[in-house]
């Protein structure tokens, strides 16, 4: 580990904190829409040592960048996905040496008791840093307004020219003004040049987006505020939960309440008796109950339509920032709206490659419950996972026969609950078996994996004394007291698989396979149709090379479960297929109805 | 975790960052403050070691101001002295979360005939060195109860501290009645408490 508590300690010769500005296509005021590819328009590079300052706007930018991109310059960006996209629009190449400053800011106040979601607005931007580091913060109104016109696209007078690009020039400072303080905190700069690495890679994931049936969204676009209340009437039959007003479904609670009493539903709640209506209480609830899929998807599908953010460009690709280390575990967190693989599962069948183009999803087996068995090197769990059905290998090694019926689905919430510690109440409520019975199957799934078990004890103990926890790669979380016992179980797992994304990521952009969306433990790759079949196994080949990196040398499987999506074929997600066909009824006969 | 697989040559950067967290490296050790003595309620497992099932001799204690029994060891020294005491093998069990237990199963004395309840408590023991099995009184001694296949693994024995460090937690400083002076041994003979530097004008 290499760490510099002084940035002019850094082994560079130039350090350039670097920031752009771009707009999607045309811009937003001559008929570009948000998702279609950038345009860069203004960059302004500070560099550290010398004070040199680069200014230049859109007609300035040439073929290469102005800033030197080998091994003795270190590029530092907030947020350098999108100074990335700039070089990808510009046809520049990747710098040598690259520190996300967004992403360091990230990791330094990574703590395992607070949510990204619950920090103050504004907590991980530039001037969220600052503030954080007791600097001067900066003028965010007028960076609202700039960034506002920015988007609106050319023609920009001589004063809008000189005002962005000063503005440009604001931030360059004030990351400048980062840089000094935020050094001192990066515990290891290779890691910190890393996921830098991965800032890279995934700009490209960023930039080349998920084909989407362009006319199909634009058709339920079109035809949604007519059909949404028939949807919700359809698909609510056998639910009651909703009630329209005025053409409008208002969700009850009460309902929704008399219907998990009718179905014996035993549905969480908060302490204070009302229902827990988070969408992975949903979720989670949906594959012990099957029945309430249909009403959780309803849910998501409203919700994601009617922010009407789905970032679809005129070239019919879903762009958006995929949001590299958004989570604690270093998850992406790409938007939920914005993003073609949010919550709602039947819009996903909106992607479709285009003509002459095919599309391979590929994703790893059981990632995370054999990440917990080779991780804790638990021999019993291990051979569970190979067995093949490892919800159902689960099950043998513990003794219940095969043909009881819902064994699988009640072990999947077992195999999923014993990484983060599902208690015998939780699992009796989720499974809706006797408290006894959930007891039983905990002891012995804590007798039969015990190496797991001591290995989470000996996780615990680690986390409670050193107070912070780390991946193989150097991502870390503190743990402070009154860190949950549950996340303190179940961080070392996901985070690995987050690591394995991160260095399949990475593997991919170098061997030339295009991802279109990385999605939480599988990829969505494109290639010409000819080419699908080997780009399938190329991504196999990396995807298991990327788990072996991280897993000391076990090669995760993976499988693409339904093949490849072929040209005029769409993306299938089970999931979503009853709301997808329901939606598409429901916008025929409206437009049979117009017509 | 199998082994280490050649790194791809456009990986080799990558593999360089890896670096060893000490995450599932045992910090702590866990130490065993108490161990129950008496027959196992509960499925159990027979150590296979045979220096975990020595041959000693044990008074068991049902004093009328005090639930339950109390188990006393008696010391070498002791052996023979006290007629309530009875010779036994003294076992070491586990439950399925690899909890000991030390079980004293009676033997008969010498001039004694052994009884059912006592020789079908060793068979028990004997098919738990292979199997789970549980203690079920019927009629006028122990039957097994077999437990399902999937009830527990093998238990890891190799995890148990020493047998003379089991005894030494499970009775105590004052469960071994080495000499006289113990105080069961008094009590069970009516002996006056003895303590020294008494100055109390009576005694």
């Amino acid at each position: 580990m290499i760490h510099c508590s002084d940035w002019r300690d850094l082994p560079y010769r130039e350090i350039w904190a670097v920031d752009t500005e771009y707009y999607p296509g045309l811009g937003l005021a001559n008929g570009g829409r948000e998702g279609d590819p950038i345009t860069p328009l203004a960059l302004v590079a500070f560099e550290l040592r010398s004070s040199r300052v680069l200014r230049l706007w859109q007609d300035e930018l040439g073929p290469f960048p102005p800033y030197r991109l080998d091994a003795d310059a270190l590029i530092i960006a907030y947020m350098a996905t999108a100074e990335f996209g700039f070089h990808l629009a510009m046809g520049w190449g990747q710098p040598a040496r690259t520190i996300d400053a967004y992403i360091e800011f990230r990791h330094l106040t990574n703590d395992a008791r607070i949510k990204a979601g619950d920090r103050p607005n504004g907590f991980y931007s530039l001037a969220g840093a600052l503030r954080h580091f007791g600097e001067d913060e900066i003028d965010l109104a007028r960076k609202d307004e700039m960034r506002d016109r920015i988007m609106q696209g050319p023609p920009f007078t001589n004063q809008e020219r000189a005002d962005i690009l000063r503005y440009c020039e604001d931030d360059a400072r004030a990351l400048a003004r980062l840089i000094p303080r935020l050094v001192p905190t990066i515990p290891s700069l290779p890691h910190a040049l890393y996921r830098g690495q991965y800032a890279w890679a995934l700009s490209h994931e960023e930039r080349c987006g998920s084909p989407i049936d362009l006319a199909g969204l634009d058709r339920i676009r079109a035809g949604w505020d007519a059909i949404k209340a028939d949807l919700v009437t359809t698909i609510d039959r056998e639910y009651d939960c909703y009630e329209i007003v005025d053409g409008v479904p208002h969700f009850r609670d009460e309902q929704f309440l008399a219907y998990t009493r009718r179905q014996h539903i035993p549905w969480p709640t908060y302490a204070d008796g009302r229902l827990d209506k988070r969408a992975e209480t949903f979720r989670d609830m949906s594959r012990t109950f099957p029945q309430v899929a249909n009403l959780h998807e309803l849910r998501s599908t409203l919700a994601q339509l009617r922010s009407n953010k789905l970032a679809v460009g005129r070239d019919g690709r879903n762009r958006t920032l995929l949001g590299p280390f958004g989570t604690k575990t270093g998850r992406n967190a790409p938007s939920n709206s914005k993003f073609i693989f949010g919550p709602a599962k039947c819009l996903r069948f909106l992607i479709m490659p285009p003509p002459g183009m095919a599309l391979i999803h590929r994703d790893f087996s059981q990632q995370e419950v054999r990440i917990a068995a080779v991780k804790s090197g638990d021999g019993a769990l291990l051979a569970a996972c190979e067995a093949g059905d490892v919800y159902l290998g689960i099950a043998q090694q513990l003794g219940f026969p095969e043909s009881r019926p819902g064994l699988r689905t009640l072990f999947k919430t077992v195999v999923l609950g014993i990484q983060y510690g599902l208690g015998h109440r939780s699992l009796a409520s989720r499974a809706g078996i006797s408290l006894y019975e959930a007891a039983e199957i905990l002891a012995r799934l804590r007798a039969r994996f015990r190496t797991f078990e001591e290995w989470c004890t000996n996780t615990a103990d680690y986390a409670g004394l050193r107070m912070t926890m780390s991946t193989a790669f150097g991502w870390t979380v503190q743990c402070p007291p009154g860190t949950s016992a549950r996340t303190i179980r179940n961080w070392p797992i996901q985070s690995d698989g987050a690591a394995i994304l991160h260095a399949a990521s990475i593997l991919a952009e170098r061997r030339g396979i295009r991802i279109v969306a990385p999605i939480h433990d599988a990829f969505l790759a494109e290639g010409p149709a000819a080419d699908i079949a080997d780009i399938s196994v190329a991504l196999d080949r990396l995807m298991r090379d990327a788990s072996s990196l991280v897993l000391c040398g076990y090669e995760l499987p993976t499988s693409d479960d339904g093949g490849p999506i072929m040209p005029n074929q769409r993306y299938y997600e089970e999931r979503g297929e009853n709301m997808w066909n329901t939606i598409n009824r429901l916008i025929e006969n409206l437009e049979r109805k117009t017509a | 975790m199998t082994d280490a697989a050649p790194v791809p040559p456009d990986a080799g950067d990558i593999a360089k960052l890896w670096i060893d967290t000490g995450l599932g490296d045992a910090l702590t050790t866990e130490h065993v403050h108490s161990i129950p003595i008496g027959k196992p309620r509960d499925f159990f497992r027979t150590h296979p070691d045979p220096a975990y099932r020595p041959r000693a001799e044990i008074y068991v204690q049902k004093s009328e101001n005090v639930i339950g029994e109390q188990f006393f060891l008696i010391g070498p020294a002791m052996r023979g002295r006290i007629d309530e005491a009875r010779p036994c093998i003294l076992v070491c069990v586990v439950d399925r979360t690899g909890a000991p237990r030390l079980w004293p199963i009676m033997q008969p004395r010498h001039d004694e005939k052994d009884n059912a309840a006592w020789s079908s408590a060793r068979a028990v023991a004997r098919e738990g060195l292979g199997r789970w099995v549980k203690l079920v009184w019927k009629g006028r001694a122990y039957i097994s109860r077999v437990a399902d296949q999937g009830y527990a693994p093998d238990p890891d024995f190799g995890k148990l501290q020493s047998f003379n460090d089991l005894v030494k937690i499970a009775f105590g400083d004052h469960g071994i009645i080495h000499n006289e002076d113990h105080p069961i041994f008094r009590d069970l003979f009516g002996k006056v408490e003895q303590s020294e530097g008494n100055d109390d004008p009576l005694l």
